[in-house]
């Protein structure tokens, strides 16, 4: 079968998250999604989502899921990576919503990162004034950590970008759905920040709500890294699973449902090209990881 | 990829310059570009030499080979597709998701199966269900298996696919059910027993656990004449689906090679022993090129999700996903609904839906058919501005289905306030949010809003 291998000009940088003793890293591969016959495999990041203030917009069965974590983000990072095996942990700030200081809420994520061995990405409202006004002070709050900070948008890159690039962070770029629009917001990322240490967020749609959009976006976007050699998107991607597996119909009818839909999206949007994938599930984050990492 | 007219012209009689018009055509090149496009049949050319007729037959077919397995209104089509990844046109044939019962299932157990072959699931003004069913024969003996055969054939019209290792249980099956044009697998160790009993017409699949002997046993039931095949590599592991679906498509649509260009059958029933374990890898199969994805006992659940990623990967990314555009109730919509207008583009459609089912709160959504376009588009090329909005709340009278006249629009169209105001004076128009994610919350706001302050 030799002569229908593929050898491909392109590879995705390695990202390096964390200090010293966690700096596990996603990406590195010189070749399609699980393409191991042909190429280096890369790494794969399977992150639990955690709140840094009650997920109260959480569907209720998944706050019943954490009635003892919920309250104390630490210890529900804790419990994600101890117990349920997250290989990052994703905090969400919707304490944002609440308008508490700024200070206060890095402080918070300052502790859950002192917390866990594993690699922490924080991830603000996407609305972009509140986003750059409170990331970078979580950026220097916890200056040296390695975190993944998020999301970067075309609209306040060079303010939270900045914060990232003083302080020793990555960021996640957002754009919606559309490889062009990823393209251009590393281009503009890439005049003063270094692209190994970018993440790309194209969107995510869960099964029936838009997946073959998500599916086909992520494909192209590697498919230019990898086979077309596009250096400007030779960045690891990310696929945010957890929130719209969760926030669809089937997911509010039943447990179970929302762990099936979480499931098979997640593992439809690797084969697509996601490197880090994250799940509100530790039930889905067991069956990924048994099945593809 | 299309084979040119002219490319087919030159193998014509003269070059394609005969121009006898024998075959109903003005000139060799009209019929060429006929054959090109499938329009007629090479045998209409009478002048055709034997060697160019058989070298037109080879570049004419397509890569990869069309095979039907059942028959009627339930035949599963599979094959014809013509890229590798579906941005760059579309799958075509959705993988045909096969039920496995064995002949060695209990009564209470085959019965609680083939129950299973009823499930429905409608989504996106399509029907789906289970689309053959796949009979094991766990017990080796021929009788007990034909049984089955016979059993199943009372139960469904489903298409058949036939899993034994014996002959002679395969044989005395497919005489059984040859009349339903069944899938026939076999293996290096059964074909010559099996091959000389079969019709040539017969879809075949070649089981088998590697590429290499895929390829092998292919070629050897291609020189038996057999064509309808289906090609099983064996692949247990996420990782060997990819390189066996991803090498055979390939290998088919790149190279043209022979060997490879069928459909193929995915067991996710064989990768694992517990049916959850195989959820994940049938939904791989989805993404990645099977043909027939043959499950075991799935939960009602599960199969309506597989349904689901089936749906999304196969819709045609050429054309915009819709809904039909009329007016959808929410939560037991009732006169003290609120009023929502947005576009009959499918994703607008489900995200505001969705958002709407959450709210619990009783909603009429007006779906204004834009041909599709979502919000933006459909505003800035004329089809959703205040005027057709107008005539579409007018023409679905929904003045008369609710006692608070308010009318709420996308955030993203807020520049049309005025307007619309001046086209439904009756209505108070009032600015929703730019994302389907924020309507529970608006929703609840206005609601209060109106038991707080009864418009006057």
């Amino acid at each position: 079968m030799e002569k229908f291998m593929e050898k491909y000009p392109g590879e995705i940088r390695e990202l390096r998250l964390g200090t010293e003793g966690k700096s596990a890293v996603a990406g590195g591969q010189n070749t399609l999604p699980f393409h191991f016959f042909e190429g280096r495999p890369g790494q794969l990041k399977l992150a639990l989502e955690i709140t840094d203030s009650e997920p109260y917009d959480w569907t209720l069965s998944l706050q019943e899921f954490y009635a003892n974590v919920k309250s104390s983000p630490v210890d529900w990072a804790r419990k994600s990576v101890d117990e349920y095996g997250a290989e990052m942990i994703f905090l969400n700030l919707n304490s944002m919503e609440k308008d508490l200081p700024a200070g206060e809420i890095a402080a918070g994520v300052k502790r859950v990162a002192a917390a866990v061995d594993v690699p922490l990405a924080v991830f603000g409202l996407g609305e972009k004034e509140k986003d750059a006004a409170v990331l970078p002070v979580v950026a220097a709050a916890c200056s040296g950590r390695k975190l993944l900070l998020g999301p970067v948008l075309k609209e306040n890159y060079q303010e939270i970008a900045a914060a990232a690039l003083e302080h020793g962070h990555a960021v996640i770029a957002q754009s919606p759905m559309d490889i062009n629009l990823a393209k251009d917001l590393n281009i503009r990322l890439g005049k003063f920040f270094p692209l190994d240490r970018v993440v790309i967020d194209p969107l995510t749609c869960a099964a029936g709500y838009g997946l073959e959009y998500a599916f086909s976006t992520m494909e192209r976007i590697r498919l230019s890294a990898i086979a077309h050699d596009d250096k400007t998107l030779q960045s690891p991607i990310i696929a945010r699973v957890g929130k719209e597996a969760w926030k669809t119909k089937e997911a509010m009818q039943d447990t179970g449902k929302g762990i099936l839909w979480e499931a098979l999206t997640a593992i439809t949007l690797l084969l697509a090209g996601a490197d880090i994938v994250t799940l509100r599930h530790p039930d889905s984050l067991r069956r990924v990881r048994e099945m593809a990492c | 990829m299309p084979v040119k007219a002219s490319d087919i012209q030159k193998m014509l009689p003269e070059y394609g310059r005969k121009n006898c018009k024998e075959c109903g055509l003005a000139t060799c090149f009209a019929f060429a570009m006929k054959v090109a496009n499938a329009g007629i049949v090479l045998e209409k050319c009478t002048h055709l030499s034997v060697e160019n007729r058989a070298q037109l037959e080879e570049i004419l077919q397509p890569p990869i080979r069309q095979v039907v397995i059942g028959q009627g209104a339930r035949a599963v089509i599979v094959g014809e597709e013509e890229v590798m990844h579906r941005h760059q046109k579309t799958f075509f044939r959705p993988p045909g998701f096969a039920l496995l019962v064995s002949d060695t299932d209990s009564d209470d157990i085959l019965s609680a199966r083939l129950a299973k072959l009823s499930w429905t699931m409608e989504r996106l003004e399509k029907v789906s269900r289970f689309d053959l069913l796949a009979l094991r024969c766990g017990s080796g003996d021929s009788k007990r298996y034909s049984a089955l055969v016979l059993k199943v054939m009372t139960a469904t019209d489903a298409g058949l696919i036939l899993l034994a290792d014996s002959a002679d249980c395969l044989l005395s099956a497919y005489e059984a059910c040859r009349g339903r044009n069944p899938l026939v697998c076999v293996t290096a160790g059964n074909y010559a027993k099996v091959m000389p009993y079969l019709d040539k017409s017969t879809a075949v699949c070649v089981r088998a656990s590697s590429l290499e002997e895929v390829e092998k046993l292919a070629d050897k039931l291609k020189e038996l004449g057999f064509e309808n095949l289906v090609l099983d590599p064996g692949s247990r592991t996420l990782a060997d689906l990819v390189r066996d679906q991803t090498v055979i498509r390939r290998a088919a649509l790149r190279h043209k090679f022979r060997p490879f260009g069928y459909p193929t059958l995915f067991s996710a029933a064989e990768t694992a022993f517990d049916p959850e374990r195989q959820l994940l890898p049938a939904a791989a199969g989805i993404a990645k090129y099977a043909g027939i994805i043959v499950l075991d006992d799935v939960s009602q659940q599960a199969f309506q999700a597989l349904l689901t990623v089936r749906q999304d990967i196969y819709t045609d990314p050429r054309v915009a996903p819709t809904v039909e555009g009329k007016v959808y109730a929410f939560n037991a919509a009732d006169e003290s609904a609120a009023v929502l207008v947005t576009t009959n583009f499918a994703l607008t459609y489900y995200a505001v839906a969705g958002e709407v089912e959450n709210s619990k709160l009783p909603v009429y959504l007006l779906c204004q058919d834009t041909g599709g376009l979502c919000v933006l588009a459909a505003w800035s090329t004329g089809k959703f501005v205040p005027e057709i909005i107008a005539e579409t709340v007018k023409k679905h009278k929904m003045a008369d289905k609710v006692t608070s006249k308010r009318l709420v629009i996308p955030g993203y169209v807020a520049r049309i306030k005025g307007d619309l105001e001046d086209e439904l004076p009756d209505w108070e128009i009032i600015v929703g949010p730019q994302e389907a994610a924020d309507l529970p919350k608006f929703l609840h706001k206005l609601k209060n809003i109106a038991t707080v302050q009864p418009k006057t």
